[in-house]
């Protein structure tokens, strides 16, 4: 390997994305720009929200019950629920399907003068199955207590080991950079494959250039973008409230592993496309696979396959980005220092390693200049 | 120019059970512009990838100054600078930046490369354009620049597929002469469909189809040898029309004798009639015509490619 050699092509990559502002746009603020989008979607909405609850009550009885939802409130003073009374269970039941209900909320008694509540809410409305967990936490002591009976259950929630509330924001924010990073799968595999439909990758491949030479080059350029990339999106994410709690340099260290195997891989699509577009597609689909299979946006419960140094290893543990997503999920929002995520820094570097080295393998095959 | 730079013996490909080269044996000769010649899909760029070590082949050998080459030979890419015959730059580095760095892939150092690359684009009327992106040039200043990127590590042994292709007259004429000046200070390897350039340029011509050598000879030498023949017009004075005298008078001579009664002009077609023309006035004068003007149409190279590979139009 001659580093020389190495040095200038990732020059000449930078040159020409530099000298190409749409490109470059793109791959410099499209992922501060994910982060942007993360805070206009999920920044308002913090995870210990003030859920609207729509109350029906049918028996004065439930005074107290009623009094208790109104006391809760979050670590930081804001209250649980923001209450909603009504009569019209019509208009109840038409909230809950336009999410403008959390849940509804009703309150009767029976015939031997007990109050019993019935709460009703959509499955499939995230903030229904948030609130009702937190309301029978605080109610069915209430309603065990009324009836004498003994707790059967006691639901303990709060946020362990968060000083302050996590909000949507915050939660999302680990995945967006995950996801940020994965798209440098087709960006890279587009611009080999650019080379390929030019014919200048024939031409480099005339040279005394080596396959691996040519590869590390680029893959340089391309870290040089993403080191800006990671940094954009968390200074991004700082300007827009995010609340970290670990290390910055272990997040930014962390995000350039991952980078470095969204490289590997762009190189590994690169070597089975004919052109840009195709390279776009196939790595579109490379890094959207990646997104969910990684849990980036929805945690993914697969089962364990085996165990490596106390840790559970399923399928999906075979992507970079699953480790590089909890790496930074546990830095980043739980405040994790480097012994915490040692083991899962230590799989997403060499998984990344390994998938570069696969890229450089296939596509030295594929390239090869001397054909059979 | 005697000595061999690159001999091809017995080479043999096949793609997919189709035979792109057949037992092909030839040689290429130092400071020589080869014209290489032959249709689509003769097997002229399979040859060409084998003769470069680019390609493997399947049978037979190629020699490097005498010393055979083996797979993916690094001596040879040093030696060699092939220019496509589609434009193959980098769009967004300029003119200069990308004779460097080729410069330097080729193993140059950065100095060398700048100097050679400066030279070149003086030589081939770029130096106006050093510092532009190569996407802002015109088609001809970007085929010349794709010439240049050939040559900036100074091989022994130049490959231009189709150099004219697209080219306005001006850059034609441009690319022709430096290709011209070239020769004997290179060995030139010329592919092209483009007969005249081929007839202009090359001192030999091989031609190929099939997979096969059909010819290798100087243009001279196969316009004498191969095609239908020069045609003479020869306008008789004496008014005389008896075609079967003319005929037999030009039996030995001529393939084809016809004559235009309008215009009292014989037309006669001879395989280098212009090296027989003095013995084909003789003859007939020796039988009684008086020759008056005598205009000729030369057996071109066009005529002779025809004559070899066949009229049927290929893919």
């Amino acid at each position: 390997m001659n580093l020389t050699k190495i040095l200038l092509v990732a020059r000449k990559n930078l040159l020409e994305i530099m000298r190409e502002p749409v490109l470059l746009g793109f791959t410099l603020l499209m992922p501060a720009f994910f982060m942007v989008i993360n805070y206009i979607g999920y920044g308002a909405s913090p995870k210990t929200a003030t859920y609207p609850i729509w109350i029906m009550q049918n028996t004065p009885q439930a005074d107290t019950l009623i009094a208790r939802l109104r006391a809760e409130r979050y670590a930081d003073g804001r209250p649980a629920y923001d209450l909603i009374f009504t009569r019209d269970h019509a208009a109840a039941e038409a909230a809950l399907v336009e999410k403008r209900a959390a849940a509804l909320l009703v309150f009767d008694e029976d015939t031997s003068g007990q109050v019993f509540v019935t709460m009703r809410g959509d499955a499939l409305n995230m903030a229904f199955t948030r609130a009702s967990v937190q309301i029978e936490a605080a109610l069915v002591p209430l309603l065990e207590d009324a009836q004498g009976k003994p707790r059967l259950l006691v639901v303990s929630m709060q946020p362990l080991g968060l000083a302050r509330p996590l909000s949507d924001f915050d939660a999302y924010t680990p995945g967006m950079m995950v996801f940020a990073l994965l798209m440098l799968i087709p960006q890279t595999a587009m611009l080999v494959a650019r080379e390929l439909r030019l014919g200048t990758l024939r031409r480099l491949q005339l040279t005394l250039l080596k396959p691996a030479e040519l590869l590390a080059g680029v893959s340089l350029a391309q870290m040089f973008f993403a080191v800006i990339q990671v940094l954009l999106m968390l200074v991004t994410a700082l300007l827009f409230g995010f609340h970290n709690r670990g290390s910055l340099p272990l997040a930014l260290g962390i995000g350039l592993v991952l980078s470095f195997s969204s490289i590997g891989m762009g190189l590994v699509v690169a070597c089975f496309v004919r052109n840009d577009t195709d390279a776009l597609n196939t790595g579109s689909v490379a890094s959207m696979l990646q997104v969910f299979m990684s849990g980036a946006f929805f945690p993914m419960t697969v089962p364990a396959v085996f165990t490596l140094l106390g840790h559970q290893i399923s399928p999906f543990d075979f992507l970079p980005a699953t480790h590089g997503m909890l790496a930074l999920q546990q830095v980043l929002t739980g405040g994790a220092g480097l012994e915490k995520v040692a083991f899962r820094l230590a799989a997403a570097t060499l998984l990344s390693v390994l998938y570069f080295l696969l890229g450089v393998w296939i596509f030295t095959r594929r390239q090869r200049v001397y054909s059979k | 120019m005697t000595n061999t730079v690159l001999q091809a013996e017995s080479l043999s490909k096949s793609y997919h059970g189709l035979q792109a080269v057949k037992n092909l044996t030839m040689a290429v000769l130092e400071g020589e512009v080869f014209g290489f010649l032959g249709p689509n899909g003769a097997g002229k760029t399979t040859t060409i990838n084998m003769l470069c070590g680019l390609l493997r082949p399947d049978s037979g050998r190629v020699l490097l100054h005498g010393t055979p080459l083996s797979g993916g030979d690094e001596r040879l890419k040093a030696l060699v600078g092939v220019c496509p015959q589609n434009i193959v730059l980098w769009e967004r580095l300029t003119c200069l930046e990308q004779l460097v760095f080729i410069g330097q892939m080729y193993g140059l150092s950065a100095g060398l490369a700048r100097q050679n690359g400066l030279r070149l684009l003086a030589e081939l009327d770029l130096e106006e354009k050093r510092d532009k992106l190569a996407r802002t040039l015109s088609g001809g200043m970007q085929r010349r620049l794709n010439v240049a990127m050939a040559l900036v590590h100074d091989p022994q042994i130049v490959v231009l597929d189709e150099p004219e292709a697209g080219l306005d007259p001006q850059s034609r004429v441009k690319v022709r002469e430096y290709i011209q000046s070239l020769a004997r200070r290179k060995t030139v390897i010329l592919t092209t469909h483009n007969m005249d350039e081929a007839d202009r340029l090359a001192d030999r011509v091989a031609i190929i189809d099939h997979g096969e050598l059909l010819v290798l000879d100087t243009p001279e030498l196969l316009k004498q040898r191969v095609g239908e023949g020069d045609v003479l017009e020869i306008h008789l004075n004496n008014g005389l029309t008896g075609v079967e005298t003319a005929q037999k008078a030009l039996h030995s001579l001529a393939s084809e004798v016809s004559l235009d009664l309008t215009s009292q002009v014989l037309r006669v077609r001879s395989l280098n009639a212009v090296g027989r023309l003095a013995d084909i006035l003789e003859a007939l004068s020796a039988a009684g015509f008086k020759p008056g003007q005598v205009n000729l149409h030369a057996n071109t190279l066009e005529d002779v490619f025809i004559q070899l590979t066949g009229r049927r139009l290929r893919e």
